[in-house]
């Protein structure tokens, strides 16, 4: 009987398994407990949006107060006044209504916005990760595993893509698409689709994510447990499931996590320049450019939804950060690692 | 200069007086007042510094008095700005009595800034120019006896004008008699430059003028500075004595793009006026803080209003276009606008000729959902367009809650401000059901905006001006007759009339018009500064107090 | 040596071959609109657009026009549409004030950065490095645009110490200049110290556990000699790499938030306007430009990491 081949640690489970001592080093992390704690309450904060907006603003996202006036202590105050100046925060004043204030000339109730923004600021960072991190995952496999032209082939589409200049195609590709949408063979996208967004952010973030991945996988081809493998006459995809891809596991989901705020800042960067979410969809991005116009007066419109972002992200980079040392405590993959030898975090300002 | 106005009109005036020598403040036409440098913002850079290539509000304010056509607009604001008063030409055109030829004669003694004299033959070339130069404005001129057979071969001139330049004189035969073409004289298009001006962009370094400023020291796309035209004083002021001259000696324009940098370099004394419009979240502030001191408001002959496709569901039932009127209330828009905006509900802006105050659809939104309701319309799916520009969003997202609420799913689409037209009028673009456009004249002639606006003309598979694709035979027949007719007050009767049948079928929605503020630093006594309903603020009318 | 820069130089030309390919196919095929139209105004007729598209070679087909482009990049004729301005010109004088911008903003985020990243790698563990962490990593997660109104707000609107916008050349006035500059640039800063300083303070930490600094030590080196001659010096290559990237970003114009916001008339400003208004020459000329940038700096980079680095620069002697 041959013996059984070598696998890699991280494949069993168990309460004293790889996985739950990871767990448990987590935990420890006071820093990463807290940051994930965020996490959670942000999206507490705009799941409910939907409560806030029907029981306390008695208003939807966008729907439109021009005219109308509230009372605060027996006052009736514009919303929006005859020179276009809209409400400032109220708090609590006016039972909750406008919360924080009008967000401009429509006179929309800026926090029932803020929380439906949120949705959609953190649907299509979350999905645009997603989709990079399978598009990553599949192609590093294939190139680690076929090498060759293959892995040439791929490695220089990465590079490509990796020196455009990304948020101007972004923009550019938004722009355009957001105008008319998609129509490729029998799948048809409308601009409004956020789709779109999602599908942009994914492919240009695509060589941040698939460089470190590859890499990974080009290391773990070289081991001996995969000769052994395919010794033993396993095909490529069982190799690619079964042996390589739990030991990416734990990269995949730092990477993941990371890509998540890398999206995030993306996508508002984009819709800040109107490339991004279209209207009637909101997210913080175009949000701030709404109140960018107003700093002077109503600083928090511009500010609030900024404020999000940033706490989202930090909670993410935290979190990011906390999962690669519960993870791979001595490893060298992580935020610091996205050139072969070299660390760098793709600067986004905006990536940009 | 400005800061010793003060000290030197004292002492001149003291110890001149007696010579009546001009002091501080110029005068109207004595060649030049003694008015100093100042310095503008513009928001964006013209076009083109080319009377031949540009069309957009800033380049006829920049280059309106640099460029002075054989007609051109009385120096006044509101109604008495529109009148057309000769410029080059000594008089009105002499009009035959079949309406087809036009008669001018030049005046003598005129010198393009580089000295050149003026000859009734660069008018013809100018024309001939604005073909051979694909000029977005050669279309007015479309109308000149053989200017289309020219337009496609570029050989053998435009027959239909004929000059002589002994006795400067220019006659111009149309294939129709035509109601604008008077207004159409007073373009910058056909503004006559000197013949052998190339057919090229001269942004670089712009062709000479003239008239009392020219343009110096180019920096495309980014600043130009204006100088006293030598020829202005030397010989054509004398020609045109009622042309003003100007009271500034110099001036830097400058291209800002960030209006809030060019409301604080106002505020600051930095510079002196900004060509483009106050920031809507700052309008409210400095209205308050200057009007009447610094800030002045005029109203504009524009319309705004929302086009909504007659030819397509849900639009093309009458019942519903007027639920859309009655549920678009003007004074929400009007607080949209920042205060910029005066509602109104008709076609024809207050300013122009034939306006009456049309008001067939008040406010009331239960009536809209009745009529939506009675209408019934299968297709509840529409898509409202607009573009980014600051306002013009908020306006789109206004009609698409507005449509919302009376029963339409709607999708709203952002386009970016440049590109905007160029998609809403190119019937390949899918679902135009209905979204903004804002309309300013060319010249105060109603024409001008019931043709492109509403007749069948307007409607074209690309460049569409007539939005709403409103097509009625008998308007049209009425639009191009009245075209032909000198614009006198039957004829203005006749356009109300049109007007008012327009909004009873509910055409399009129309909200409003622009009030354009200006607003200037300290030293500039506001009360002298001229809005030119069609050419903006002039430059002659800058004066430091 | 000369390979090696021979094989980069190379590889820079398909890079840009490939984006200026890229980019026109974007410009070209996806829009929903003929720029001829654009171009003839609000009252074209066919004949107008028939014969605008004439004169700009939009009716030619399409690698005809994409030669004809790249045939005026290299010339520097190529002309946007509105207004009618030299590409080129227009990118020149936009350098000075992405130049500024960008200098500047390396200067302050490499020596805060490296600051950040060395005090927290030699202490730690303990309290200031978390703090520097934490401080490093907020600096990664604020968004430009949440940075920028902010100081916006409090430092030139509420407090008036900074003027909100514009660029002032050096030329001009240089105490304006740097006034103008000061919020842009810790704006883009502020990011890049958090990234530099954990990338740094990361292979610090590496670098500490490796033989050749357990040497060091035994021989009897100080402890801050040690941190200095060997390992910061040799944490320092990835840095250089990163720099080299980095910094030719920022003058290609990646800053075009920043830019926008502060309204600096930069070639990052101009592409973006340019983009968003469909307009292909001034987005090709800023791309190429900018590409161009980031690979000669990037190769740059390399070069002077192959030659800091002893493994490769005695590698190749010995070879």
């Amino acid at each position: 009987m041959a013996p059984d081949p070598p696998t890699a640690a991280p494949n069993r489970v168990g309460a004293h398994g790889p996985w739950a001592r990871a767990g448990r080093r987590f935990l420890r992390n006071r820093a990463a407990v807290a940051a994930a704690a965020l996490f959670v309450l942000i999206v507490l904060f705009v799941l409910a949006a939907p409560l806030w907006a029907d029981h306390v603003a008695g208003t939807g996202p966008n729907k439109s107060h021009t005219l109308d006036k509230i009372e605060v202590d027996g006052e009736q105050r514009d919303v929006v006044n005859v020179e276009g100046l809209p409400l400032g925060p109220q708090w609590f004043d006016a039972g909750g209504k406008f919360f924080l204030g009008a967000d401009g000339r429509l006179g929309r109730d800026e926090m029932v916005r803020l929380m439906y923004a949120g949705r959609t600021s953190l649907l299509v960072g979350v999905g645009a990760a997603l989709l990079t991190s399978m598009l990553a995952v599949v192609l590093s496999l294939l190139a680690g595993y076929y090498r060759g032209w293959v892995d040439t082939a791929i490695a220089r589409t990465l590079d490509v893509l990796w020196s455009l200049p990304v948020f101007l195609f972004g923009l550019a590709i938004g722009i355009s698409l957001a105008l008319g949408g998609l129509e490729v063979g029998p799948i048809a996208i409308s601009g409004g689709s956020l789709l779109i967004p999602i599908g942009i952010i994914a492919v240009f973030s695509l060589p941040y994510v698939a460089r470190p991945i590859r890499s990974q996988v080009i290391s773990l081809t070289e081991m001996e447990f995969l000769e052994a493998a395919r010794a033993q006459g396993a095909g490529p995809i069982r190799v690619m499931w079964s042996e390589i891809l739990p030991n990416l596991a734990s990269t995949i989901i730092v990477f993941t996590t990371l890509a998540i705020a890398n999206s995030m800042l993306f996508e508002a960067g984009l819709s800040f320049l109107g490339a991004g979410v279209q209207p009637p969809n909101s997210s913080w991005g175009l949000m701030i450019s709404g109140g960018v116009d107003l700093l002077k007066t109503q600083p928090l419109l511009a500010i609030a939804p900024g404020l999000m972002i940033t706490l989202t992200v930090l909670s993410l980079n935290l979190i990011g950060d906390g999962l690669r040392s519960a993870l791979d405590p001595h490893s060298r993959t992580g935020i610091e690692e996205a050139r072969t030898g070299a660390v760098s975090v793709k600067p986004t300002e905006g990536p940009a | 200069m400005k800061k010793l106005c003060g000290v030197a009109a004292a002492i001149s005036l003291a110890l001149f007086s007696i010579f009546g020598l001009a002091s501080c403040g110029g005068d109207d036409n004595d060649g030049g007042g003694n008015g100093g440098s100042m310095k503008v913002t513009y928001g964006t850079f013209p076009e083109a510094l080319d009377p031949a290539l540009d069309y957009t509000a800033e380049g006829w304010t920049a280059m309106g008095e640099v460029y002075v056509p054989l007609l051109t607009y009385n120096h006044a604001e509101g109604e008495e700005g529109s009148e057309v008063v000769p410029g080059l030409a000594e008089d009105l055109p002499e009009i035959s009595d079949d309406g087809t030829t036009y008669t001018l004669t030049l005046r003598e003694g005129l010198k393009y800034s580089d000295g050149t004299p003026v000859k009734a033959s660069d008018f013809a070339a100018s024309i001939e120019r604005l073909f051979e130069i694909n000029s977005p404005g050669s279309f007015f001129y479309s109308k000149i006896v053989g200017a289309e057979e020219f337009e496609e071969t570029e050989k053998g001139g435009i027959p239909g004008i004929e000059t002589d330049d002994q006795t400067g004189e220019i006659s111009i035969e149309l294939t129709a008699p035509s109601s604008t073409f008077t207004n159409e004289l007073a373009m910058l298009f056909a503004a006559p430059l000197p013949a052998d001006t190339p057919a090229e962009d001269q942004t670089a370094d712009p062709a000479p003028g003239t008239g009392p400023y020219m343009i110096s020291a180019v920096k495309s796309g980014r600043s130009w500075n204006y100088e006293r035209n030598p020829q202005w004083a030397e010989a054509n002021s004398e020609a045109m004595p009622d042309y003003p001259s100007g009271s500034m000696d110099e001036v830097e324009a400058v291209v800002i793009d960030n209006p809030e940098s060019q409301v604080n370099e106002i505020e600051q004394g930095e510079a002196q006026w900004m060509q483009n419009l106050i920031p809507s979240g700052r309008y409210a502030e400095i209205k308050s803080e200057f009007e009447g001191t610094q800030f002045k408001s005029s109203p504009t002959n524009s319309t705004y209003f929302f086009w909504l496709n007659n030819k397509e569901a849900p639009f093309s039932d009458v019942k519903v276009r007027q639920a859309v009127n009655h549920a678009v209330n003007g004074e929400a828009l009007e607080r949209i606008y920042a205060g910029q905006l005066t509602a109104g509900q008709q076609v024809l802006p207050p300013g122009m000729p034939g306006y009456e105050q049309i008001e067939l659809y008040p406010y009331d939104l239960d009536k809209a959902k009745e009529l939506v309701e009675e209408a019934d319309p299968e297709d509840r799916e529409v898509t409202v367009w607009t573009n980014n520009e600051p306002q013009t969003k908020e306006a789109g997202e206004y009609l698409e809650g507005v449509l919302g609420e009376i029963g339409f799913e709607v999708t709203l689409k952002v386009v970016n401000a440049e590109n905007y037209f160029g998609i809403v009028g190119d019937e390949s673009t899918p679902d135009l059901d209905a979204g903004f456009i804002a309309w300013f004249q060319d010249y105060p002639n109603p024409n001008n905006f019931l043709q492109p606006l509403f007749s069948s003309e307007g409607i074209a598979p690309t460049g569409a001006t007539n939005l709403s694709r409103f097509s009625n035979p008998e308007v049209d027949e009425k639009i191009a007759e009245l075209g032909e007719q000198p614009l006198g007050s039957e004829q203005e009767e006749a356009y109300a009339e049109l007007d008012r049948q327009l909004m009873e079928e509910a055409a399009s929605a129309p909200y409003g018009s622009l009030d354009i503020s200006t607003f200037v630093s300290e030293e500039i006594d506001l009360d002298k500064v001229i809005f030119n309903p069609t050419l903006g603020q002039f430059l002659t009318s800058f004066e430091y107090e | 040596m000369a390979r090696f820069a021979v094989r980069r130089l190379a590889g820079m030309v398909v890079v840009l071959f490939a984006v200026s390919v890229l980019l026109f196919l974007v410009f070209t095929v996806l829009p929903a609109q003929n720029p001829a139209q654009q171009l003839a105004g609000k009252n074209s007729t066919p004949q107008l657009v028939a014969s605008i598209e004439e004169e700009w070679g939009f009716d030619d087909s399409l690698p005809e026009q994409y030669l004809s482009m790249m045939g005026k990049v290299l010339t520097g004729e190529l002309v946007s549409y509105r207004p009618r301005v030299d590409v080129l010109e227009q990118i020149v004088e936009r350098i000075p004030a992405t130049l500024s911008l960008s200098i500047g903003a390396a200067v302050i985020w490499l020596v805060l950065g490296l600051a950040l990243g060395y005090v927290s790698a030699v202490h730690a563990g303990g309290p200031l490095d978390r703090l520097l962490t934490g401080v490093a990593v907020a600096g990664i997660s604020i968004p430009v645009f949440l940075i920028a109104p902010v100081f916006l707000y409090v430092l030139s609107y509420q407090l008036g110490i900074f003027p909100s916008g514009g660029y002032v050349p050096l030329t001009e006035n240089p105490w304006e200049w740097f006034t103008h500059l000061v919020l842009p640039w810790f704006t883009l800063a502020i990011l890049m110290i958090g990234i530099y300083g954990r990338v740094l303070r990361s292979k610090m930490l590496d670098t500490m556990n490796e033989d050749y600094v357990r040497t060091a030590r035994a021989k009897g080196l100080s402890e801050r000699q040690v941190m200095t001659r060997h390992v910061l010096r040799n944490s320092l290559l990835p840095i250089v790499a990163l720099f080299g990237l980095d910094f030719g970003g920022t003058i290609a114009g990646t800053a075009i938030i920043t830019e926008s916001l502060y309204s600096l008339d930069g070639v990052g400003n101009y592409a973006a306007l340019a983009t968003a208004n469909f307009e292909l020459p001034p987005v090709m000329g800023v791309a190429l430009y900018g590409a161009f940038f980031v690979v000669l700096l990037n190769a740059v980079a390399d070069i002077a990491h192959a030659y800091l680095d002893p493994r490769v620069r005695l590698g190749e002697d010995a070879s």
